[in-house]
């Protein structure tokens, strides 16, 4: 699990790390978020391909912490960007009435400062779930993919079995 | 898995025009080939190919009602939109590697490690210099996002709609991203002098019922593991394209590539 967020508004981190309690208590072991604020000082090589991008390819969801400055953040964007390149599971959580970045999915779970705890827990309990639906159509994509003829354009593509489903 | 019996009840056209729809629609989105080469009308003959799919899938998502305590929604399509247009992508781009691996000292500069914002610079100036107009780079998925690093990329704030949608812009040349690149590659290209897509059927997909036997025959020939009733439960998806990619190579090299030294200029592949 990665939380992508920026904390220009001073809201972003700590959502984050609210959001990250709530996902350890419900037994996701492998949360990460990046402190961009603190990379220069720790020297660190944030954006090679052993940083920020391996750490978002080797998990299986990114969340996007949408607070009001998401849209003013460059890093979250290239975070999301980066997700959304390698099919991971990309989940937009909206603060309020902040922005959420077109790029991103269109169906999101929207807190505030009352019930961030009760949103936070629908998320992780959904999870299993949503990864599950997001695992299958990449299965279909595979498997569709798989079955492409090429031939002369007299052809007919032979009948294969193939599976259709709900996005 | 075994679903309930659907063959006596119509298929939904709302169902039906929504699925071909979504699966244009993602085609359009996705078929990067089209940054590469200018769509025309068929001009000439021979050496086009069918890019097709014939799937038999199970009728009950294209009907509407409710089965015992279950819904079916309506299916997805997106699967056979990305699937041609990454076959069309796979085969104009297979031709442009083809000849930079045979016009190496012409069209590929070979770095060392990640190419940097000069060397990018570099492409499209060596690009321009041979008197074309960079019209777009397509990164592979590493490189894309190294992007953001350099000082002239504008990301894209814009609603993205897949691969047709630019990262953002470099000197003002759109930047998109191609998952079948080789890692480490960089391509920048004028596609108003790179040749042609000759385009004989667009993209087209049509659900259908499996009425006539000489179809069934055919299909059970192809498929023993399918009963003749089991087709009563079953639609056909047919999808497909007909098309010829030219690249114009005769006078001039319409693309540079920038590779990290040791690349194998191959398409990747996946499982």
């Amino acid at each position: 699990m990665f939380i992508s967020y920026t904390d220009r508004d001073g809201l972003g981190k700590t959502y984050a790390n609210e959001l990250r309690h709530v996902l350890e208590q419900n037994g996701f072991a492998d949360v990460y978020y990046f402190d961009h604020s603190r990379a220069g000082s720790l020297g660190l090589p944030v954006w090679g391909e052993s940083g920020i991008p391996m750490e978002i390819r080797n998990r299986d969801v990114l969340i996007v912490m949408c607070t009001t400055a998401i849209l003013a953040s460059p890093p979250a964007e290239r975070e999301y960007c980066i997700a959304i390149q390698a099919d991971k599971l990309v989940i937009p959580l909206r603060y309020d009435d902040a922005p959420v970045p077109s790029a991103l999915p269109h169906f999101y779970d929207s807190f505030d400062n009352s019930n961030y705890a009760q949103i936070f827990r629908i998320v992780a309990d959904n999870l299993p779930n949503n990864y599950r639906r997001h695992c299958e159509n990449l299965d279909r994509i595979r498997l569709t993919l798989a079955s492409i003829q090429i031939s002369d354009e007299h052809a007919q593509p032979s009948p294969e079995v193939g599976e259709v489903g709900p996005s | 898995m075994s679903y309930p019996k659907t063959s006596g009840i119509l298929l939904s056209d709302a169902r039906i025009r929504r699925f071909e729809a979504e699966a244009k629609d993602t085609f359009e989105r996705s078929c990067t080939a089209r940054l590469i080469l200018n769509k025309v009308d068929p001009k000439s003959e021979g050496d086009f190919r069918k890019i097709g799919i014939n799937h038999i899938v199970d009728r009950i998502w294209f009907v509407d009602g409710v089965f015992g305590n279950s819904v079916f929604a309506t299916p997805s399509g997106a699967q056979y939109g990305i699937a041609v247009a990454e076959s069309e992508s796979r085969l104009v781009l297979e031709k442009l590697l083809t000849v930079a691996r045979d016009k190496t000292k012409e069209c590929v500069t070979e770095v060392t490690g990640d190419p940097m914002e000069a060397e990018v610079h570099q492409l499209l100036d060596k690009l321009e210099s041979g008197g074309l107009r960079p019209t777009g780079i397509l990164a592979s998925l590493d490189q894309s996002t190294r992007f953001w690093d350099f000082k002239l990329f504008a990301p894209s704030h814009e609603v993205r709609r897949g691969l047709m949608s630019p990262e953002g812009t470099f000197r003002g040349v759109p930047v998109f991203h191609s998952r079948l690149l080789p890692a480490g590659v960089i391509v920048s290209i004028d596609r108003e002098e790179s040749g042609t897509l000759e385009v004989r059927t667009d993209f087209n997909i049509r659900v259908s019922e499996i009425h006539d036997q000489q179809d069934r025959e055919s299909i059970r020939k192809a498929l023993p593991n399918l009963a003749d009733a089991d087709l009563d439960e079953k639609v056909r998806v047919l999808c497909y394209e007909i098309v010829k990619a030219t690249l114009e190579i005769e006078t001039y090299t319409p693309f540079q590539i920038i590779a990290r030294k040791g690349t194998e200029l191959q398409l990747r592949t996946f499982k």
